[in-house]
């Protein structure tokens, strides 16, 4: 069943951190980073983008911090606790996906619906 | 794969954030137009306290047409946090030119909407923001006829009673003859 599920989701986006797939079924969204699959819907991994985005890196750098940020949606089960690498790992990751997306919807525009 | 952005909302990120930000600012009118009003009202400038609660209730309908249209479109409409509202005045003059100076801050701001949505080629919200134009024509012209009052009937005396008095007739009738 597990098997079935994986085979029908398309890989929207991978770097050698983790990956962002898409379920054309149900439109969710999985991602695989630092050891953990969580899956999201569109608008919670839009969210996820904002907070990653607005991470203070310098602040992290800073010998009084942890060194550790707490990545946690409002709704969402699952959270996430990231050093800096891991952070600018994800960014990476979110940034090549929603420039995947934003790529995919102009080819559309191009190919489909434009007359 | 599917389009998910499209799918989800007709708003681009940018326009959709600049939505929200115009959505901040009717709310921080509204408030600035409450905060008048009290002045007012405290003040015994009842017709002019009268005309601020209008105001205040005009932006925030305002507020709600564009938080609205963003939910419509399948975007994220954000609930404002306003704070940092000025409610003392040095005079009742001040009170209105603060009020024109906000209408104008409004104004440039849609204005830079629509730039972004030409930009883009959002024609659907640039139709949407033609209301608001409109709408502003008519609040530029009663923020500027309120403060013309000044210069045409004076403080002095019962001046200020008089222009008072007058506030409540400010009418906007778009270039009709009379």
């Amino acid at each position: 069943m597990n098997q079935l599920a994986q085979i029908t989701q398309t890989e929207v986006f991978s770097t050698n951190f983790g990956s962002i797939s898409h379920c054309p079924r149900t439109d969710l969204l999985t991602l695989t980073f630092s050891g953990k699959t969580v899956t999201y819907k569109y608008p919670c991994l839009q969210r996820l983008n904002k907070v990653i985005n607005q991470v203070d890196l310098a602040k992290m750098t800073d010998a009084s911090h942890s060194g550790l940020e707490i990545i946690f949606l409002c709704g969402a089960e699952d959270c996430f606790v990231l050093d800096i690498h891991e952070i600018l790992g994800l960014k990476d990751l979110l940034h090549g996906t929603f420039t995947m997306f934003n790529l995919n919807s102009t080819i559309k525009d191009c190919l489909q619906r434009v007359i | 794969m599917k389009d998910l952005v499209r799918h989800k909302s007709l708003l681009s990120t940018e326009i959709e954030s600049s939505l929200n930000q115009q959505i901040k600012k009717e709310a921080h009118s509204s408030s600035l137009y409450l905060a008048m009003a009290s002045w007012c009202d405290r003040n015994g400038f009842d017709c002019s306290a009268q005309y601020f609660y209008d105001q205040s209730e005009e932006e925030r309908k305002h507020q709600m047409k564009l938080f609205h249209y963003v939910l419509d479109m399948g975007g994220t409409a954000i609930s404002p946090d306003i704070n940092n509202i000025k409610i003392e005045y040095m005079s009742f003059r001040e009170v209105f030119e603060d009020a024109l100076e906000q209408e104008i801050a409004i104004t440039q701001s849609f204005k830079n909407i629509a730039a972004k949505c030409h930009k883009e080629q959002d024609f659907v919200t640039l139709e949407f923001l033609n209301w608001f134009f409109k709408e502003q024509r008519e609040e530029e012209f009663k923020a500027r006829r309120a403060l013309e009052l000044f210069d045409l009937i004076g403080e002095a005396g019962t001046g200020r009673w008089e222009i008072d008095r007058h506030i409540a007739k400010i009418k906007y009738s778009e270039g009709e003859e009379a």
